[in-house]
């Protein structure tokens, strides 16, 4: 039997498995930054302080408790949970104070985000199949989130959880076209909890109902019942939060970034005022659209949550970037050139997260598993540093352009036909790839 | 009838579910079990210490001599007062601000599970009362103000060898100062004047402090108790300075001034995550100007860890300090022998 021969679930169940196994692998290497504030939120909840207690962990609540549901597994399981420190070491003073993990830990919460990955691969086959009818496409688009640097990048080395949030994301997404409403509220908390992004996309859903539940009074029994599910989910999550004071440092990742000096308030403020521009816009073009309301969900969904993700554009949040153009890609009629803008914003951020992060990444595990001379490496990042942040300036500079240009085609592609001029702007750029 | 994809969400969603739901509960509910015991008999000393999972432990012996270490620890914060101290100190992105009162705020949760069993904050109207009745019935030892102001409240110290909190020192009071130069400014209200009191505030002359710099030269106690803050601004050096953690040219992280029966202990460096461990790990460990390393252990352990050390037959005061997880401790006991 040929490759030809197989179905495209079972090919997607290969290139799952392969990915799996690849972030495994790869999971032997570490951003130093991430693992350690990991490590920090640990120390906090073991120690009887909470998640918030003690300096170190940033975010909204929910993934500390996933974190401490894998601390608990590690006792459990007598996991080693040991670091040494630089000055241990014979490792060079600029290394500063990042400290060698033992790579188990790491390794533990990296394979909940590999899993979560894999399930996005899932979701997104059934999302795509659903919506476009055609299975290959539903394996291609799976496939290239499978294949996709960033996201195995920000998942198997960085340590980052933003593949979960995602996951909740498309499942909320997914819930509410199979009517299921109680449990699309609840998994739309579970996704902003773990990271804001999502949050805007509420403009979205909570038309989108009103649209398919008949316009009326009615339809916002349905948007209760989304709300409800929201609520427990939120009021679960912030019992202790309340209990001891600390909710207010749920969000500090959003304030204090925004808050603390002059040009980051500046950039979130340059950010926000677009983003509420596009919440309006959103409501506006569904309304006024409902029946293409399908489509409209698929489409506003991502551009509020990559726009969500993109209001302090940076690297780490390249798998959001990535799961928003293949849900664009996915639901407009006009494909071009979204795959030239997938594959450069993925490869784009990929490489500025190598070479901010460099050889950095390779350090703890040089320094555990005996791989290349751990103290060259050091030394060959410290040297390295000021050109390496150049470089990665640059490559930034041209990850944001295709990911504003990503999010602009898709906007002209949803009010096509109501402007001319706008009209033979977008047909002028999308022409790079040829004739519609 | 539900679709396989259906059941994919739901099946999801109740792990995903459970999963918060019991990280929640152990974040917030779960008892932490771990326990200590430390004795002496004789000239041996013997510990143990259980815990779950798989954990560094670090037991440290110390002699302080006729030093009293702090079993009472008052953290100074009064808005009352103008402070003098780097509240921007770029802090990792998403961190609340190091601001006075939440670090003070940070230093109470590391010292309270550490085993500093008594810890209370204090405004200078609350301290001088403490001071003073503490001075009048002479039971200064055993007792500790930490200072993150970068300036005393004139109340207490006013620039003379006269004051206060000189005095509640002599007697056996502990000060750890961090944040800004020792005894350099004094805030009454919201003025701040330089005094430049190093000398009137320890007795000590001749106190030089570093405005800035750092150092990975480690020294006394630096791996005992897994100090990782190596910024040395505000570091004291000078004759009667005993010096400990990172070292560089008579300068210190850590640096002991001994006061009489008391002392001051100067924490180097601007508010950062790692100086609140080590201040809680110099704070709870007991270390003083007197402090010399009697009996050292480490290793990683799982469940339970039991040790011995010999002491010489003539020693001070001597203090066992045990402690898990290293530069990642959750669970720390000082046991006075």
């Amino acid at each position: 039997m040929s490759w030809n021969d197989w179905g495209y679930k079972k090919r997607l169940w290969v290139a799952g498995a392969s990915s799996f196994v690849l972030c495994i692998v790869l999971s032997a290497y570490f951003h130093h930054f991430d693992s350690a504030h990991w490590m920090f939120t640990v120390d906090s909840i073991e120690s009887g302080n909470g998640i918030y207690g003690l300096n170190g962990f940033y975010y909204p609540p929910l993934y500390g408790y996933i974190l401490s549901f894998l601390a608990m597994v590690a006792d459990l399981v007598a996991i080693p949970m040991t670091a040494v420190f630089p000055t241990d070491t014979s490792v060079p003073s600029g290394m500063g104070t990042y400290m060698y993990y033992n790579p188990a830990f790491p390794i533990l919460y990296k394979c909940v985000d590999a899993l979560a990955s894999l399930a996005i691969a899932f979701l997104l086959f059934s999302l795509v199949k659903d919506y476009t009818g055609n299975e290959r496409t539903a394996y291609r688009m799976s496939l290239i989130w499978l294949i996709c640097p960033i996201v195995i990048q920000m998942t198997a080395v960085q340590g980052q959880f933003d593949v979960i949030a995602i996951m909740a994301g498309l499942m909320c997404l997914s819930a509410l076209r199979k009517e299921r409403y109680f449990l699309a509220g609840a998994l739309f908390a579970m996704s902003v909890l773990l990271k804001v992004f999502m949050g805007p996309c509420i403009v979205a859903f909570v038309i989108y109902i009103w649209a398919k539940k008949g316009k009326g009074l009615g339809s916002l029994r349905y948007v209760a019942y989304a709300a409800l599910g929201a609520l427990v989910v939120t009021i679960i999550t912030y019992i202790p939060l309340f209990s001891d004071g600390t909710w207010q440092y749920s969000m500090t990742f959003f304030s204090d970034r925004a808050g603390r000096v002059w040009y980051m308030t500046l950039v979130t403020l340059l950010g926000i005022v677009p983003m509420i521009g596009m919440m309006v816009l959103c409501a506006y073009h569904m309304i006024k659209d409902t029946d293409n309301n399908e489509r409209n969900l698929i489409v506003w969904t991502a551009l509020l949550f990559g726009m969500g993700a993109s209001i302090a554009p940076g690297y780490q949040y390249g798998p959001w970037i990535s799961a928003c153009i293949i849900l664009m890609w996915t639901a407009i009629d006009d494909k071009r050139l979204y795959s030239k803008l997938y594959w450069c914003t993925a490869v784009t951020s990929t490489l500025t997260a190598i070479t901010i992060t460099h050889f950095y990444q390779m350090m703890m595990g040089s320094y555990y598993w005996g791989f290349p001379d751990y103290v060259s490496i050091a030394e060959l990042a410290l040297a390295a540093n000021p050109v390496m942040s150049v470089v990665a300036t640059v490559i930034s500079v041209i990850y944001v352009l295709a990911l504003v240009l990503a999010m602009v085609l898709t906007l002209m592609s949803l009010f096509e036909g109501r402007w001319g001029a706008l009209d033979s702007v977008s047909e002028r750029i999308r022409s790079v790839e040829g004739e519609r | 009838m539900r679709s396989k994809e259906q059941t994919f969400i739901i099946a999801v969603t109740l792990i995903l579910a459970a999963v918060m739901i019991a990280g929640e509960w152990f974040a917030y509910y779960a008892p932490h079990d771990r326990t200590s015991s430390a004795s002496l008999d004789g000239d041996t000393v013997s510990y143990s210490i259980t815990s779950d999972g798989n954990r560094e432990y670090k037991a440290v012996l110390l002699d302080n001599g006729t030093y009293d270490e702090v079993v009472e620890l008052y953290l100074y914060y009064d808005e009352g007062y103008a402070s003098n101290v780097c509240e921007d100190n770029s802090p990792p992105i998403g961190s609340p601000q190091f601001t006075q009162k939440y670090y003070i705020e940070q230093i109470q949760n590391y010292v309270s599970y550490k085993g500093m069993h008594a810890v209370s904050r204090a405004s200078a109207s609350e301290l001088l009362a403490v001071m003073t009745e503490q001075i009048s019935d002479d039971s200064c030892r055993g007792k500790g103000v930490l200072f993150a102001s970068g300036s005393i409240p004139s109340v207490l110290f006013d620039g003379s060898s006269s004051s206060v909190l000189r005095t509640w020192m002599t007697m056996g009071g502990t000060v750890y100062w961090i944040g800004n130069e020792l005894g350099k400014y004094v805030s009454n209200g919201d003025e701040l004047t330089e005094v430049n009191g190093s000398e009137a505030l320890t007795g000590v002359p001749g106190l030089t402090f570093l405005s800035g710099g750092s150092s990975t030269e480690s020294g006394e106690l630096r791996t005992e108790l897994s100090l990782a803050s190596f910024d040395l601004s505000y570091a004291v050096s000078g004759t009667g300075v005993r010096h400990f953690g990172y070292v560089d040219g008579g300068f210190s992280s850590i640096g002991c001034i001994a006061v009489g029966a008391g002392q001051v202990c100067v924490i180097s460096g601007n508010f950062t995550m790692n100086q609140t461990k080590d201040v809680s790990n110099t704070v709870c460990a007991g270390v003083s100007y007197w402090s010399q390393l009697a009996g050292y252990d480490e290793g990683t352990f799982t469940k339970k860890v039991e040790g011995t050390m010999t002491v010489r037959p003539t020693h001070g005061n001597l203090s066992m300090y045990l402690y898990v997880g290293a530069y990642h401790s959750v669970y720390g006991e000082r046991y006075d022998l």
